[in-house]
């Protein structure tokens, strides 16, 4: 199964990751704005959209004499066990072996599962053509031997593909040196890792346990039926409760 | 700026599947426990269940957008067992929607009563899932964190049974009104205003209690919910949130409670108009419920 290697350490912000996934995705270049958020203020796509699968965040962490920059690109982790691909009623999205979260759009039917399933707010609903959008790691790039289109566009080796297994593994051994990662645990481990030497809370990513959808689908379903189980016993006690006054009171009632 | 990619007409569909489920279920348990007292209100809710559960699957299909594109691609929801939550969620309402087509029909001869009973307990299986199910696809969007909570799909439930038992009885004069010959036993209940009001004293009770049970695990809900404080902080649901609760719930408590004391004083007219007012906004309160759930949810994110 393959991987990318995103070492936060060397990103210089150059953005041609996104220009080379708008270029062999085919995505129209459209208006932007900047972030809104003034410690993302330079990040521009400032989010995800149907025609942004990718896009560079520029946080400003520090202030004075410690401002620092770190960038950050985003895209779809490719989760090892996916929650949209859980959460898609039709196949539209599966997990193939080769490590994309692959996408076959002619199956969608625009129901929008994968949009609030997705623990990283990866895919967007194309309000236009009622389907959705995400990054696909360039699956048929793969199947041909050949780099995913940013992955090739990086001129510092930020991004580096290489075997799941071999990425684990140099993850493991950066948070041994005292580095960060994400994407090692999140989820149950994605098929893009990232290594950083500024924590993630700080660069934005949402945090997440290490739960898989099935363990986290699984624990939900236990308690919402321990709930049941509570619910109903109480009720019955109530019932009997009541029965048992009701009588009670009726021969109460007739004894007088 | 939180994108909302579910909108209000979800909210909608969600309200209405719900309001089926428990519409069928409270009906069929009605028929079961109700020693032929609730025979009308039975028949109110069968027939809505169905109606009400074609009306959530026609709005899913135009939510979903691709029906001038696609007009068969909504069946690619069957497809994805048992994986997929959403296509569990389609087989059930599937089920749900044949099941309440033969009970309805039964209904309707009017005979057959053992079929239409075991017809029921199926019924009553899949109406309960039916209104739990959207609660059970929310606690399972792992991008939303307010929704993963184990109390939604309960919250939905009951609900769901809530809303369902003030349909079966609001229907009851509109039925009444719009085809009276072809259910005369709807305009003969309605008519008699005593009867009327005995059925709504008794049916008011169980829904106090079911207000209780919605209420109860609200609040169990909204305690266990780090980020649950978005449904009365964010301006775009806060005040639905509080019109809900105060109106949506504890005004038809209090309409069933003052209907107690019209019932005394034989006011059976009074019981009868107060009470459909109630359901009314019981109704609403069902929507809004939902209506804040969903957009509150994805403001959350």
């Amino acid at each position: 199964m393959k991987a990318v290697l995103v070492d936060l350490r060397r990103c210089i912000g150059c953005r041609a990751c996104q220009v080379a996934c708008k270029r062999w995705n085919n995505r129209e270049a459209v208006n932007t704005k900047m972030n809104s958020d003034p410690k993302y203020e330079w990040t521009n796509p400032s989010k995800f959209s149907p025609d942004t699968y990718t896009y560079v965040r520029f946080v400003k962490t520090g202030s004075g004499d410690s401002l620092k920059w770190t960038f950050a690109k985003l895209q779809c982790n490719h989760c090892i066990e996916p929650h949209c691909v859980t959460a898609c009623p039709t196949t539209a999205l599966v997990k193939t072996e080769e490590g994309p979260v692959s996408y076959r759009k002619e199956l969608c039917i625009g129901c929008a599962a994968c949009v609030n399933a997705c623990p990283f707010g990866v895919p967007k609903f194309d309000e236009v053509n009622k389907v959705i959008e995400k990054c696909t790691f360039c699956a048929e790039r793969l199947a041909e031997g050949l780099e995913p289109a940013c992955v090739q566009a990086c001129p510092t080796d930020t991004l580096v593909l290489m075997d799941l297994t071999e990425a684990q593994r140099r993850a493991v051994k950066a948070e041994a040196a005292g580095l960060y990662t994400y994407g090692l645990h999140e989820v149950g481990g994605t098929s893009w890792i990232y290594i950083s030497e500024v924590p993630f809370s700080e660069l934005g990513f949402r945090e997440h346990t290490d739960a898989t959808p099935t363990v986290f689908q699984s624990d939900l379903l236990t308690k919402f039926l321990g709930t049941g189980v509570f619910i109903g016993g109480a009720t019955l006690v109530a019932v009997k409760y009541y029965a048992q006054r009701r009588r009670e009171v009726a021969s109460s009632e007739r004894g007088e | 700026m939180a994108e909302i990619t579910w909108g209000v007409i979800l909210a909608v569909e969600l309200f209405v599947g719900g309001m089926a489920g428990g519409a069928y279920t409270v009906s069929a348990l009605a028929d079961f426990f109700g020693k032929g007292r609730f025979k009308v209100v039975s028949k109110s809710g069968t027939y809505m269940s169905l109606i009400f559960i074609i009306v959530g699957l026609v709005l899913l299909v135009f939510d979903l957008g691709r029906f001038e594109v696609n007009p068969l691609g909504a069946l690619n929801a069957y497809i994805h067992f048992p994986t997929s939550i959403m296509t569990v969620g389609t087989w059930i309402i599937t089920g749900f929607m044949v099941t309440a087509l033969a009970t309805s029909v039964l209904w309707l001869l009017d005979g057959l009563e053992w079929v239409r009973k075991v017809m029921e307990i199926f019924g009553i299986v899949l109406g309960v899932s039916v209104s739990a199910y959207t609660g059970i696809l929310f606690s399972f969007s792992r991008g939303v964190p307010v929704w993963g909570s184990p109390y939604l799909p309960w919250l939905f439930m009951f609900s769901g049974a809530l809303t369902g038992l003030a349909l079966s009885l609001l229907m009851i004069p509109v039925i009444s009104w719009f085809m009276p010959r072809i259910f005369g036993e709807f305009k003969a209940l309605y008519n008699n205003k005593p009867d009327m009001a005995m059925i709504i004293g008794y049916l008011g009770r169980y829904s106090t209690v079911l207000t209780g049970f919605e209420v109860a695990i609200l609040i169990l809900y909204l305690g266990t919910s780090s980020q649950a404080r978005v449904y009365w902080t964010a301006s775009d649901v806060n005040v639905w949130f509080f019109v809900y609760i105060l109106l949506g719930r504890f005004v038809p408590i209090g309409i069933t409670y003052y209907n107690t004391t019209l019932e005394r004083g034989k006011r059976y007219d009074t019981v009868t108009y107060l009470a459909l007012v109630s359901q009314v906004i019981v109704l609403f309160g069902g929507f809004l419920l939902r209506y804040v759930i969903l957009i509150g949810g994805q403001l959350a994110v």
